[in-house]
């Protein structure tokens, strides 16, 4: 048993060649809603000759890595997103330079198995760059011939539960601003596509869920920028590819009703959506929702039941609701995720924001929004409010980008940033347990403590805790892993070396 | 002690007169640390460094050409059954090794082992060997050949070093082989029992067997009459890892294992003894009773330094493979409870992953189980394992 280690010396030889990795994109891989893995997407190496070498890692629900393979792109290719469903990695390519949109399906033993090009027109490619690509990245590319991608979200390419993947494209239809949805199979060769046409000038689509075969989307549409907005609902049978179902958000004539989650509840075949609502009359940016709500819709399009709670007069006293919406204790809540658990109970995670006269340090603004406490609302099957509770954290400033916009639409704009404490909401097996994570930041002077806070529900029980920050003024991340785990990713301040470590929750 | 290496590897490093110095000297210095790090593990027992240094006298007396031989050899902290030279004189033997072995002449064929190495300078050759494939004309012409293609060069390089990393493997395990027979023929000149001594070989193969059935020995271990053993806490989640872990072949697997290649080496040594028939003495033995106390010893010390060293689900697979060999000592249940403490303290202040390993597809099977068992516990489920297993000791 000889001690000369040759693999170290190999890696020494290695790191001589001065190679980069830099990951561009990551997800889940689930198993009918239960995370049983995750892939990363990474460049290796600096292009050579318009071609760039590209690995994809793929770790075990412990964030192991257990395969990896490689292959050679364009280095024009610019990632937009990524997805997973069934033993198969789908990867949706913008070409910068010919302006064409790919979707390449890999396994997950690395082979690639189909290579769709997304046909587009002349006006087609035009439209859909700009909405695509930030101005940024485009003066970046014509600059230094470099597709850049420093943040993604994986928010238009889906799996389907028979298989296959699903994508929204965003483009004009018809002079419209719209979309098309598109539809691909692998082991086919065939792109089915559907084009949502509309007589508003801006569509602006967003996946709900599914009930069985049916994929449920959000359509707001409005007819300039200013203009009021309307919600549709649209149902697209995903074997068909055809749209099945299409209601408007003022169908049931006395309010607008916007969902944004499906209620799951085998036994019915109803489409049960639950979402926020508002008066006729309201424009949906500006003005306060009035409550939480929840329709039935059959196939037909009708709407069986309809369930409102208003914010003033059917919460029981929790938080303190006035008529316009606002709690006195934690201000208005934006409600991030509305889910139903095992037992047909349906659950809301809402957080407190409020807008405030006075901004941070050497901000341009006058004004910035504040987010308060982590609210969560329990609900039984008919959509009555049962209970809640209120979870405190630290309450965090943020400037506001326009002190003239209303709270409601810089809410949106946090929303869209990133930048509401909460972050994730992880299910265990069966659905019957759930548990909610959300950050902390509490300022000092010249540091500040970070910590991620966890409530952990099982039963009728909620337990609370929380877990700190290492370093004082360095970087603190966590990312969900399986149910009851985080990965938390940890670097002192000025410092290249970072800590992960999986946390198992209590 | 450490010193005398240090000066000898620097004389090395002196003597170097190959174009590749600044290689040299990275080797070196990754050789030092390596040797280092060993060296600040050394198990300090005067009574066993005794037994241990007149094994090894017992083997240069009788073979005067490794008089000369300045060998320096130490019991270290490791649990792992393994043994190593380090090319400058020093071998080491991991307490772990003792676990399975079962007489003094396997131990001196393991010494033995590591002497031939020593004196047959491997681990130099293997430097001048690595050096050799590395920059040779050949070689460095792929790798101009790889540089020039510009994209592909980390795959071909990977590939290229692949390549000769199992080169260096096979003529590890032909170096394995020379010292085999070569430890064979120092112990022919001594008393000890030649049979019994290539019993060691077979039984490095076994080390790498897990023969616990990890499941039973749980169930077994924390079922209480008040308290049943809770099925559940076995639950093995579907896992991709499973699934698509890449399979090795069977060449690479045996170029990663601890011991390569041991069953045709057993063989090989066993062939050996039938052309030289012997006598089954055993008077050469030093002591039994210090072979049979050190190999007791040596296991729960190993335990100890796991729990030190923050290893506990490697400690609690030590003790209960113990336990399942039907050793019911005291210390091993006050130190299966001392972890068990550990894993529910680490557990409520979110620092356990420092302390148990995560599930993991390349680990052991029946290792892995027990990671899926301590994983599957809650809090409440391991403070009641704590008070049940406390109020049955």
């Amino acid at each position: 048993m000889v001690l000369i280690n040759f693999n170290s010396y190999s890696q020494l030889k290695l790191k001589d060649m001065n190679l980069s990795y830099s990951i561009k994109n990551s997800g889940k891989i689930t198993n009918n809603g239960v995370i049983q893995g995750f892939y990363m997407f990474y460049n290796i190496d600096k292009p050579v000759d318009g071609m760039i070498n590209c690995g994809i890692d793929i770790t075990d629900e412990e964030a192991n890595v257990i395969r990896n393979f490689e292959f050679q792109a364009s280095a024009s290719h610019r990632l937009i997103e990524s997805a997973y469903s069934n033993n198969e990695l789908c990867f949706k390519f913008f070409d910068m330079k010919a302006k064409k949109l790919y979707f390449k399906i890999f396994s997950l033993e690395g082979k690639l198995i189909s290579d769709f090009e997304f046909k587009m027109s002349k006006d087609e490619k035009t439209s859909i760059f700009k909405y695509l690509i930030s101005n940024e990245e485009i003066k970046k590319w014509n600059d230094n011939n470099e597709a850049d991608e420093s943040v993604y979200k994986n928010t238009n390419l889906f799996e389907l539960p028979s298989g296959g993947f699903f994508s929204i494209i965003n483009c004009d239809v018809n002079s419209n601003k719209s979309f098309v949805l598109v539809k691909f199979n692998s082991g086919s060769d065939k792109m089915e596509t559907y084009a949502y046409e509309s007589n508003n000038r801006f569509s602006e689509p967003e996946f709900i869920g599914f009930k069985k075969n049916t994929a449920l989307f959000k359509v707001e549409n409005s007819a300039g920028p200013k203009e009021k907005i309307t919600t549709n609902i649209i149902a697209i049978n995903t074997l068909s590819w055809e749209n099945v179902l299409e209601i408007n958000g003022n169908k049931s004539g006395k309010n607008t009703f916007v969902p944004f989650g499906i209620v799951l509840d085998t036994t019915s075949e109803l489409l049960k959506m639950m979402g926020t609502y508002y008066k006729k009359e309201d424009n949906l940016l500006k003005d306060e929702s009035q409550g939480l709500a929840m329709w039935a819709v059959n196939i037909d399009g009708e709407i069986v039941s309809e369930k409102y709670n208003n914010w003033g007069q059917d919460f029981k006293g929790f938080l303190d609701f006035k008529e316009n919406g606002k709690s006195r204790d934690i201000g208005y809540v934006f409600i991030h995720e509305v889910f139903s658990i095992a037992d047909g109970k349906i659950v809301a995670i809402g957080e407190g924001y409020k807008k405030v006269f006075g901004a941070t340090n050497g901000s341009r603004s006058s004004t910035s929004i504040v987010t308060t406490d982590i609210a969560v609302f329990s609900f039984d099957m008919e959509f009555n409010f049962e209970s809640g509770k209120v979870y405190q954290k630290e309450k965090l400033r943020i400037d506001s980008e326009n002190d003239f916009a209303s709270s409601h639409k810089l809410a949106a704009s946090l929303k869209n940033k990133n930048l509401f404490s909460y972050k994730f909401v992880q299910f265990n097996e069966d659905r019957s347990q759930y548990l909610i994570g959300f950050t902390s930041i509490k300022l000092k002077f010249m540091t500040y403590d970070l910590k991620f806070q966890y409530i952990r529900s099982e039963n009728e029980n909620a337990k609370a805790d929380f877990i700190k920050n290492k370093y004082s003024m360095g970087y603190f991340n966590t990312l969900p892993l399986q149910y009851g785990k985080v990965l938390v990713i940890e670097a002192p301040y000025f410092s290249s070396k970072i800590d992960t470590r999986v946390v198992k929750l209590k | 002690m450490f010193k005398e290496s240090e000066k000898l590897l620097d004389l090395d490093l002196k003597n170097y007169s190959g174009n590749y110095k600044d290689d040299f000297k990275r080797i070196c210095r990754q050789q030092k640390n390596q040797i280092s790090s060993y060296y600040n593990k050394i198990y300090f027992n005067a009574a066993y460094e005794t037994y241990l240094n007149r094994i090894v006298n017992e083997i240069i007396v009788n073979n005067p050409s490794l008089i000369n031989e300045n060998l320096r050899v130490f019991f270290v902290y490791n649990h792992v059954p393994n043994a190593c030279n380090t090319g400058e004189g020093s071998i080491f033997i991991n307490l772990g090794l003792l676990d399975i072995l079962d007489n003094e002449s396997e131990l001196a064929f393991i010494i033995g082992h590591e002497i031939a190495h020593q004196s047959q300078r491997h681990v130099n050759k293997s430097i001048s060997e690595l050096f050799e494939g590395f920059y040779s004309e050949n070689y460095q012409h792929k790798l101009a050949e790889m540089r020039k293609l510009g994209l592909g060069r980390y795959n071909r390089f990977k590939e290229l070093v692949k390549n000769l990393e199992l080169d260096n493997s096979r003529h590890s395990r032909s170096y394995e082989t020379e010292s085999d027979s070569l430890a064979f023929q120092y112990l022919k000149q001594t008393n000890y029992n030649l049979t019994r001594a290539a019993e060691s070989l077979k039984k490095l193969k076994l080390a790498d067997t897990e023969l616990i059935d990890m499941n039973s020995v749980l169930a077994k271990t924390f079922h209480f009459e008040n308290a049943p053993f809770n099925p559940k806490w076995l639950y093995k989640k579907e896992s991709i890892g499973d699934k698509y872990k890449q399979e090795l072949s069977k060449e690479v697997q045996d170029s990663l294992s601890t011991h390569p290649n041991t069953e045709a080496r057993h063989q090989f040594i066993k062939s050996l003894i039938l052309l030289n028939i012997q006598s089954n003495n055993d008077s050469t033995e030093m002591s039994r009773d210090t072979f049979a106390q050190m190999k007791k010893e040596f296991n729960y010390i190993s335990i100890q330094k796991l729990i030190e060293e923050k290893e506990i689900s490697k400690a609690i697979y030590q003790i209960l493979k113990s336990q399942s060999n039907g050793d019911d000592n005291q210390f091993l249940k006050i130190r299966l409870l001392t972890c068990l403490q550990i894993v529910y303290d680490r557990l409520n202040d979110y620092t356990l992953g420092e302390y148990v390993d995560s599930r993991n597809p390349y680990y052991p099977k029946e290792y892995n189980k027990l990671l899926i068992f301590i994983d599957n516990l809650s809090l409440k489920d391991i403070e009641s394992l704590i008070e049940n297993y406390k109020n049955n000791l």
